[in-house]
């Protein structure tokens, strides 16, 4: 059994995570949010009736974030090549991991990958946790079209003493996001791209999913839920 | 691309995990209902009303450990005598704690117009045992913690992000354990928001 007395570390995050949020996350913000009920099927959904607009908004409160660590004296051996003398990651410059190394040590001071080169002046931890790169939309229309689809996305940062800026990751758009009456009532599953995917490493940050579905006359658009495509590293 | 059929494992927790609790996962208990405006969802909460707040957080993975005796406080290089072995004469015989420690929480409120009346906040594991009494710890104890009651200096919409830590953090290696958040939020002539909390934890799923 591989065994170490500190921790593992990869910089390379895996992009395979998936997060199911399904209607029974959903708070009921009053007006304009479909209560969640149980469907056919025995799944939990969100019904959208004709004329009406549905606002299911998820805060995604099941991911676990991380805001990077630097390195260590007491764990981490002296690194070569750190312009500090001290181990890296730090918040002095020159001392994170500069990437793109090509080539094997020993090498020369006016070399160093660390101190010159792709991303040599870098500092500060390595991004870590978790990534919003695209998220799954599934949802059923019936009856008749929707009348618009829209879907927007948010990181919403808490600082002592500051008022709250959401910041936008998915402005407010439509995303091809289908409005016609879905084929023998099975559901579509449409993905949305993050256009800046990066890590969440902010401190005290909520992820917000906002959606908007308008059904028009005779519709029912029915809500299934969303799934978060991620990439997460957790060592 | 370093690979194991095994298992990887690491004694050293990581210490920078953060859980976010959201207005979305807290028990309607208040009758009132949670506001939402581009991208900023929190609970409102009006002049002279005592609102309580509690949460489950599904969110903590925990792990129970796994067995193999590590002795740790290892000083020397190899090779041993049989005699002097750590792993034999090493007292530890039980699994090294894993999973997710809770080390601190941060509440998330706004104080308007007036200060608070009073504000409470405890975080509690609660484990539970086949046919025994659960264990109830208090990971923070109810209380106000040292939770400001005043009203946020800069401007009716600022944040009052303040840390409260756990008094003896510790791996929540014990099966079937619950975290139980709550608050309750009093006001007086002003009113207040409430965003959430935020767990800050060491993790160690190696």
């Amino acid at each position: 059994m591989p065994n170490t007395d500190q921790y593992w570390q990869c910089d390379v995050a895996l992009p395979d995570m998936e997060i199911f949020c399904d209607m029974g996350m959903v708070k009921d913000l009053g007006l304009g949010t479909p209560a969640s009920q149980i469907g056919a099927l025995g799944n939990i959904v969100s019904v959208i009736g004709a004329g009406t607009t549905g606002n299911p908004v998820l805060s995604v409160y099941n991911v676990l974030k991380r805001s990077g660590i630097l390195a260590s004296t007491a764990l981490q051996q002296e690194q070569f090549g750190t312009a500090a003398g001290i181990p890296g990651p730090s918040g002095v410059q020159y001392t994170s991991d500069p990437k793109g190394i090509r080539g094997y040590p020993p090498t020369k001071a006016n070399a160093l990958a660390t101190l010159i080169g792709t991303g040599g002046a870098s500092s500060g931890p390595t991004p870590k946790g978790i990534q919003l790169n695209s998220f799954d939309v599934i949802y059923t229309v019936a009856g008749g079209t929707a009348t618009t689809i829209t879907m927007t996305a948010y990181i919403t940062p808490f600082v002592d003493g500051a008022v709250v800026t959401p910041v936008l990751i998915l402005p407010t758009g439509a995303y091809s996001l289908p409005t016609a009456i879905s084929t023998g009532g099975n559901p579509y599953r449409r993905n949305i791209a993050i256009p800046s995917p990066a890590m969440i490493s902010g401190y005290d940050t909520d992820l917000i999913i906002a959606p908007a579905f308008q059904a028009g006359a005779g519709c029912t658009i029915t809500v299934h839920g969303f799934v978060l495509k991620c990439s997460y590293n957790f060592n | 691309m370093p690979h194991s059929e095994d298992v990887w494992t690491a004694d050293t927790a990581l210490n920078d995990a953060e859980i976010f609790i959201s207005p979305q996962q807290v028990k309607d208990l208040s009758a009132s209902l949670p506001g939402y405006s581009a991208g900023l969802l929190n609970y409102g909460i009006g002049a002279s009303a005592a609102i309580s707040f509690y949460a489950n957080v599904p969110a903590v993975l925990k792990r129970t450990g796994i067995s193999g005796v590590d002795a740790e406080g290892i000083t020397g290089f190899p090779p041993f005598m049989g005699a002097n072995l750590i792993t034999l004469k090493g007292p530890r015989l039980v699994p090294i704690a894993k999973g997710m420690q809770i080390n601190s929480m941060d509440l998330l409120y706004t104080v308007i117009g007036s200060a608070l009346s009073a504000i409470t906040v405890s975080l509690l594991a609660l484990t539970y045992t086949d046919q025994q009494a659960y264990v109830q710890t208090n990971l923070i104890a109810l209380g106000q913690n040292g939770l400001p009651l005043t009203v946020t200096p800069i401007g009716t919409t600022a944040v009052s992000r303040k840390n409260i830590p756990v008094t003896n953090p510790a791996m929540l290696i014990s099966p079937g354990t619950d975290i139980q958040f709550y608050t309750k939020i009093t006001t007086g002539a002003g009113t207040a928001k409430f965003y959430g909390a935020v767990l800050k934890c060491s993790y160690n799923f190696a």
